[in-house]
């Protein structure tokens, strides 16, 4: 027997093969060192993925959110019933409106994507608020293939130790991209029990081995 | 409260938890998990009576939430960087507690952690189409027919993406460089420094 195909490996885990067909393929697995190494891996993968942790909720804010649409509701409907209510009906209206949280995106509008150039060290900022001095944070880059942290030859992940500081703190990273068309930056800070990655996206710009420096994009805010 | 306050909730109870859990695949934070879901409760709130005549409440509510996020994020997403996650806990809660899942063992604690982390960037670095797709089958177990319902589209490319999404999610996962053995003793580069310094 053949060894499984990674579409044939998907089919079986998810249980669209059934009958002597299953029987078989996992027969194969058991014989067959790779197979059985790769079917082993996948199921691993799976329970990984399916135990991925969700913080809990607050479910008090759910049971307020319906208390609140009904109170709009409520408002709505004296507004349509009698107009002796408007002003008051529409100030209730107004008051519950107020306290829907919004989602405040902390990226500034307008920036464009990031593009470096060939062969050339050209420094990228990302602007790291904090609301207090913290030390002992744990920082973490992975740089896309092709592309290097300045001083660190060779290395797709530089992690290291230091300090925020109250306010706008400033992460420097020279980069200079060798080959390839760029990819996802992936920075993680970690405090304590607090951890925030982020994925930029990076472009390079491909020609020759002489460039005109692309313009260093103004720095990414993001809030701690 | 009054009956009908009273119906929408008994409704919408038993889906509260499976919604929040997708919210929170969909956003990567608890806090814009919670404004999403408040937002589809302030939206349905005044369509009970269509909502008591779904047959298959969960995939429909999870397709409206899902156009929801769909909705934020493009009015949102003009940034190159992304939030991907932010395991900040809840007050009163063990803010580890939910990246580990062993038995206390401190070394298992840690190489668990590790692996979550990993897994977590690789699955941050899909693309919207794939992570969508590998969330809502392989992380909250929602089968084919109802991802049909929640995403509006055929079984057969459903079938495909997936399978594509976890063939990306092996490749970046062996993409994920070794760490180096003592971060004290790299020679860092990349400079922090606070605000008002050259």
């Amino acid at each position: 027997m053949q060894c499984l195909s990674e579409s044939k490996l998907d089919d079986l885990l998810d249980g669209r093969v059934s009958g002597d067909e299953a029987v078989e393929l996992k027969a194969h697995a058991q014989t067959c060192a790779a197979c059985g190494r790769r079917l082993a891996a996948e199921q691993r993968l799976r329970q990984q993925l399916r135990a991925l942790p969700v913080p809990e909720p607050d479910m008090a804010i759910f049971e307020r959110a319906i208390a609140r649409a009904a109170a709009a509701q409520a408002a709505r409907r004296r507004w349509v019933g009698g107009g002796w209510a408007l002003a008051a009906s529409i100030a209730l209206v107004i008051a519950v409106a107020g306290y829907l949280p919004r989602f405040n995106p902390v990226e500034p509008e307008g920036i464009p994507g990031l593009t470096i150039a060939l062969h050339q060290v050209q420094e990228i900022s990302l602007a790291v608020e904090s609301p207090r001095r913290l030390q002992d944070a744990r920082f973490s880059v992975i740089v896309p293939a092709g592309v290097e942290v300045a001083g660190h030859p060779g290395q797709r992940e530089i992690t290291w130790t230091g300090s925020l500081e109250a306010g706008q703190n400033l992460l420097v990273l020279p980069l200079r991209a060798e080959a390839g068309t760029g990819g996802d930056i992936v920075t993680s800070i970690t405090h304590v029990d607090r951890t925030k990655i982020y994925v930029l996206n990076l472009k390079v710009a491909p020609g020759g081995d002489v460039h005109e420096p692309s313009a260093i994009q103004a720095p990414v805010n993001v809030t701690m | 409260m009054s009956n009908r306050d009273t119906g929408f909730e008994l409704l919408i109870r038993p889906h509260l938890r499976p919604l929040y859990r997708v919210a929170y695949r969909l956003t990567g934070r608890r806090e814009d998990a919670e404004d999403l879901v408040q937002e589809l409760l302030m939206k349905l709130y005044p369509r009970q009576r269509e909502i008591e005549s779904i047959e298959r409440l969960r995939p429909w509510l999870l397709r409206v939430l899902y156009c929801q996020f769909i909705d934020n994020h493009r009015k949102h997403s003009r940034s190159p960087l992304r939030l991907a996650t932010d395991s900040t806990a809840g007050a009163g809660t063990d803010p580890l507690e939910y990246l580990v899942a062993t038995d206390g063992d401190p070394e298992a604690d840690t190489e668990q952690a590790a692996q979550n982390r990993n897994l977590l960037h690789a699955v941050a670095r899909l693309s919207e189409d794939h992570r969508t797709v590998l969330a809502l089958h392989d992380v909250e177990g929602y089968t084919l027919e109802e991802i049909q319902t929640v995403l509006e589209c055929p079984i057969g490319t459903l079938k495909s993406r997936l399978h594509r999404a976890r063939a990306r999610l092996r490749e970046l996962l062996e993409e994920t460089p070794a760490r180096a053995s003592d971060p004290e003793e790299q020679q860092v580069t990349a400079r922090l420094r606070g605000t008002g310094n050259s």
